[in-house]
């Protein structure tokens, strides 16, 4: 079965001024459509990097794709000329981000910033764009559609500014939107209401959506299947139940708030993030913060592994399932 | 105490480390490198000038008129004026006013001005708008003019353009200062050292102003040049330096009346101020983009 | 002793605001409206709620980093409002705070050993070599290595820099320290770690902490009370454990199925609330609650709710809790 979107083995590479350094490297990742994939990752993880890249709107340098497939509907868009590239853009993917009032222009008001996009993208005129506009309003439901087409973005809250700009995202019918820590700076419970609508729409409109955040919680609630990123390398990757019932990676374990397996290793200061154990590129990539390493981990790069119906792990912990089942259980 | 001096050592190391790191920033724009030996040989000749001067006596008094209008030649490499005096020892004396003479002025400037921006952006309410006032006002004037009036109110020599300068610099510093302090005062270490007690005047010049200091750098070593240049305007315009101090814009002024006939009279102390002024122009701009805090790691 | 250690008794902050030719006061942002909390010694409040709720504020009055309009804070016996100048001095000694912000909370001009002397520096008189050794013994109790002593903030992670606020803020040795979101800008790591050393600090020390957070992981798992506060006001107090297992008010039922956890199973489990959170300048008539509240009653647009206990320390301001109790039918 041929997926409806497809990451294969990318790499990309930022120069520093330390010299080359690799930020993203996935070998596979597949999203279906019309569901919800997330992704988490904290800060460092190279999450937005990932995401800029598949918009190819990376600054490049300091970033450079060194390899890899990115397959939308069977095109590579990584082979796609600029101009090929910008239908793409914001018509069948498009991207929302974490901070509204910076992705709005405040000397526009919001409803000429649909009508703008809209224009561009469709030519329509001026009527017919503002009655779409006044659509598009209606569908990321803000109350008192007719007067908010007026307002200027300072004028409205963070969560209907939010809202705004998914209907910006959504009004030229992109089918695959990604949303970069759309909620990160909003409050808990207009974060909820964005959550919800970001579901409905895509029930609705049958989109398909990226959902990347660095907490771990959040991203299981929203999405169907989760991958962990640390490092620009997917560690864990399965279904909300599937890692919820049993994580394996330890980074996973520590997102999520189970206590280390190994008490003793975590007394140990952590090592700053620059002064690290220097490894062979064989050793796993999370050996220095690890608290369940062994002694295999320092000299083999774990395999993904498939330890379930969608749930692959990139840890040698694998092994040790059986041994270690009783602890791999959520209790707080 | 040798634990003590143990940390010293180590912070001093650190320095080396920070300096070391600014030169290879700065040698990378060669103009800038460039800029900055020719700025430390004026400042070497500044220094030197009563030393090294062919003809000491040229200077200031001497009238040697056998010698009056001479081209340049070995004995007299730019030349003599109207007077016989040597040109050469005239233009390098003049170096020792002109830097003398803008260092004075752009610190007093500092001076007056950065604390006073400190205050207004701390405060803020009246004493901003005070503060500010008085800035908007002075900015209104183009900086030249303001100099001119404010020298020929005090009546004209060197010391009373120095003064005027000072009068007429200062605002602007106040101003590029006090935009700044206003939004780094929002910042939690600010928050953090009021939390602590911390006292107001420590806030705002051991906190406040080490994160604000770098534009003023810039402005003030591109500001040496421009004091330079406007120095040499008013000893031009006559509201200067006078007779005979050998000022290089009065020499040049003086030089206007013989310029057909003595081509040498006019250009060096003229070249003299271009080189000065650029060299410091190119200094502030390589200055600027060395203190950029994207090139810095915090 | 049962006296409480810091006992806030109906604190209020207003910010005018001007507008107008000539500008007057025209209305008043009622940051604070009327906070009565009492906190007992060695005891650590949780305070939880959204932005906008005045928490902040309310910690800027009791550290007096913001002039009260009204009300009363006293810390140990003294009336933190009516103190004379050396009194502030010593004010700052007895309580410090941990910011939010690991990155922007220490000054980045600065050295390690002057960030954490600053305190010692300000209100101790002490030689170069006394602040020298007390800075190293304060970065040794949070985990930090003497030779950072001589290096800048921008050398260290978030949780480092974090632990170095810390060191500061025990640097006079307080009694009190508030602790603004101290987990919420640094990475997972760090964070284990960053509580687990709070945690050790306030045993050691004898701590009274005031925890701001909106993690509820972090709260739950660090607080013995916790207050939840909505638009200047606090709606429920209780302890941690049992306001967690019942929530009373309606605002903290919402703000807890909406923040997701563990134990969330999927998107139809969290609760949005409609509307958005009332400016803080027209605040809403009766129960400020009302507007956003899905159980509001006719009543809860008229009059201010009153505080209803639900046992001896467990209180929130609620109408519908009010008729519950009474075993009033619920209209």
């Amino acid at each position: 079965m041929s997926n409806y979107f497809e990451i294969k083995d990318l790499k990309i590479n930022f120069e520093t001024s330390e010299g080359i350094k690799n930020v993203i490297n996935i070998n596979e990742l597949n999203l279906h459509k019309g569901e919800t994939f997330g992704i988490v990752g904290e800060s460092g993880s190279g999450k937005s990097v990932l995401a800029m890249s598949i918009l190819r709107i990376l600054p490049s340098p300091p970033a450079f794709i060194e390899s890899g497939k990115i397959i939308f509907k069977g095109q590579n868009l990584l082979s796609l000329k600029e101009k090929e590239m910008q239908k793409i853009r914001g018509k069948e993917i498009s991207m929302i981000f974490q901070d509204p009032m910076s992705t709005l222009n405040p000397v526009f008001t919001v409803g000429q910033q649909i009508m703008n996009v809209i224009r561009h993208n469709k030519h329509l005129n001026k009527e017919d764009a503002e009655k779409e506009a006044l659509r598009m309003i209606k569908l990321v439901k803000l109350p008192d559609a007719k007067n908010t087409l007026y307002k200027y973005p300072n004028e409205l809250s963070g969560g209907q500014r939010q809202r705004i700009i998914i209907a910006i995202a959504l009004s030229c019918g992109a089918e695959l939107l990604i949303a970069d820590e759309p909620t990160r700076n909003l409050d808990v419970t207009i974060q909820a209401g964005i959550l919800k609508l970001i579901d409905e729409l895509r029930k609705e409109l049958g989109i398909t959506v990226l959902f990347i955040a660095n907490n771990v919680n959040l991203v299981f609630i929203v999405s169907g299947i989760v991958a962990v990123l640390y490092k620009g390398k997917i560690i864990e990757v399965g279904t909300s139940q599937e890692i919820k019932r049993e994580p394996i990676h330890p980074y996973t374990r520590r997102l999520l708030g189970i206590t280390p397996v190994d008490r003793e290793i975590s007394n140990l200061i952590e090592p700053d993030f620059k002064k690290e154990i220097s490894l062979d590129d064989s050793a796993c990539s999370y050996f220095c913060k690890c608290e369940e390493r062994m002694e295999i981990c320092k000299k083999d790069f774990p395999i993904l592994t498939k330890i379930g119906n969608t749930h692959w792990v990139n840890c040698h912990r694998v092994i040790n399932r059986e041994v270690n089942n009783g602890s791999t259980s959520i209790g707080h | 105490m040798s634990k003590k001096s143990n940390y010293y050592n180590i912070l001093i190391k650190q320095k080396l480390e920070i300096l070391k790191e600014y030169l290879y920033l700065l040698e990378q724009n060669k103009l800038t490198f460039a800029a900055l030996i020719i700025i430390l040989f004026l400042i070497l000749i500044a220094i030197i000038a009563p030393i090294i001067v062919p003809f000491p006596s040229h200077i200031y008094g001497a009238v040697n008129p056998q010698d009056k209008l001479l081209s340049p030649s070995w004995t007299y490499l730019f030349g003599t004026d109207e007077m016989g005096r040597d040109l050469f020892s005239r233009v390098l004396y003049g170096t020792r006013i002109s830097l003398l003479g803008s260092l004075i002025a752009v610190a007093m400037g500092l001076l007056i001005g950065v604390p006073l921006g400190l205050m207004a952006g701390f405060y803020g309410g009246f004493i901003d708008e005070f503060i500010m006032r008085i800035v908007d006002m002075f900015l209104s004037f183009p900086p030249l003019l303001l100099a001119m009036a404010i020298a020929a109110f005090l009546g004209p020599s060197l010391k009373n353009a120095i003064i005027a300068l000072i009068i007429s610099w200062w605002p602007w510093y106040t101003r590029l200062i006090r935009g700044q302090v206003v939004s780094i005062k929002e910042r939690e270490f600010v928050r953090a050292a009021h939390a602590i007690g911390t006292p107001s005047w420590q806030i705002m010049f051991k906190h406040i102003l080490p994160n604000c200091i770098s534009p003023v750098i810039v402005q003030a070593s591109m500001d040496l040049g421009g004091i330079i240049l406007t120095l040499a305007a008013l000893s031009f315009l006559g509201l200067g330096a006078q007779a005979p101090i050998p000022e290089w814009g009065l020499i040049v002024n003086t030089s206007r009346t013989y310029f057909i006939k003595a081509w040498w009279y006019g250009i060096f102390p003229g070249m003299a101020i271009f080189i000065a002024v650029l060299c410091f122009n190119l200094l502030g701009d390589g200055l600027r983009e060395v203190l950029d805090p994207k090139t810095k790691k915090y | 002793m049962d006296q409480p250690a810091l006992a806030i008794k109906n604190l209020k902050k207003y910010f005018p605001v001007y507008s107008g030719f000539p500008s007057r006061v025209r209305d008043w942002i009622k940051a604070v409206d009327g906070v009565t909390l009492d906190i007992k010694k060695g005891e650590t409040l949780g305070v939880v709620g959204e932005s906008g709720c005045g928490k902040s504020t309310l910690v800027n009055t009791i550290l007096r980093l913001e002039e009260p309009t009204s009300g009363e804070v006293i810390l140990e016996g003294k009336d933190v409002f009516h103190l004379n100048k050396r009194e502030i001095s010593l004010l700052r000694k007895e309580i410090q705070i941990v910011f939010q912000d690991p990155f922007w909370s220490l000054n980045p001009r600065w050295l390690i050993k002057d960030i954490v002397g600053e305190p010692l520096y300000v209100h101790l008189n002490l030689s170069l070599r006394e602040l020298l050794s007390k800075a190293e013994k304060l970065l040794e109790t949070v985990g930090i290595p003497k030779t950072a002593l001589y290096k800048y903030p921008h050398e260290f992670s978030g949780g480092e820099r974090q632990r170095i606020a810390i060191a500061r803020a025990l640097a006079l040795e307080p009694n009190f320290v508030i602790l603004d979101e101290p987990t919420s800008s640094i990475d997972v790591f760090s964070q284990s770690q960053v509580l687990e050393l709070l945690e050790k600090l306030k045993k050691e020390f004898n701590l009274t902490y005031i925890l701001i957070s909106h993690d509820l992981s972090v709260v739950k798992s660090m607080a013995d009370k916790i207050a939840i506060m909505y638009l200047g006001k606090v709606v429920e107090y209780g302890p941690a454990e049992e306001v967690f297992k019942n929530p009373a008010h309606p605002y903290t039922n919402a703000l807890f199925k909406a923040i997701p956890n563990a134990d969330t199973k999927d998107i139809n489990s969290i609760i949005a609330l409609e509307g958005d959170v009332p400016s803080a300048i027209n605040i809403p008539s009766g129960c400020r609650f009302h507007t956003r509240c899905p159980v509001a009653l006719e009543i809860c647009h008229k009059k201010e709710p009153p505080v209803v206990y639900l046992n001896k320390e467990h209180k929130a301001v609620c109408f519908l809790l009010e008729k519950s109790k009474k075993g009033e039918s619920l209209l």
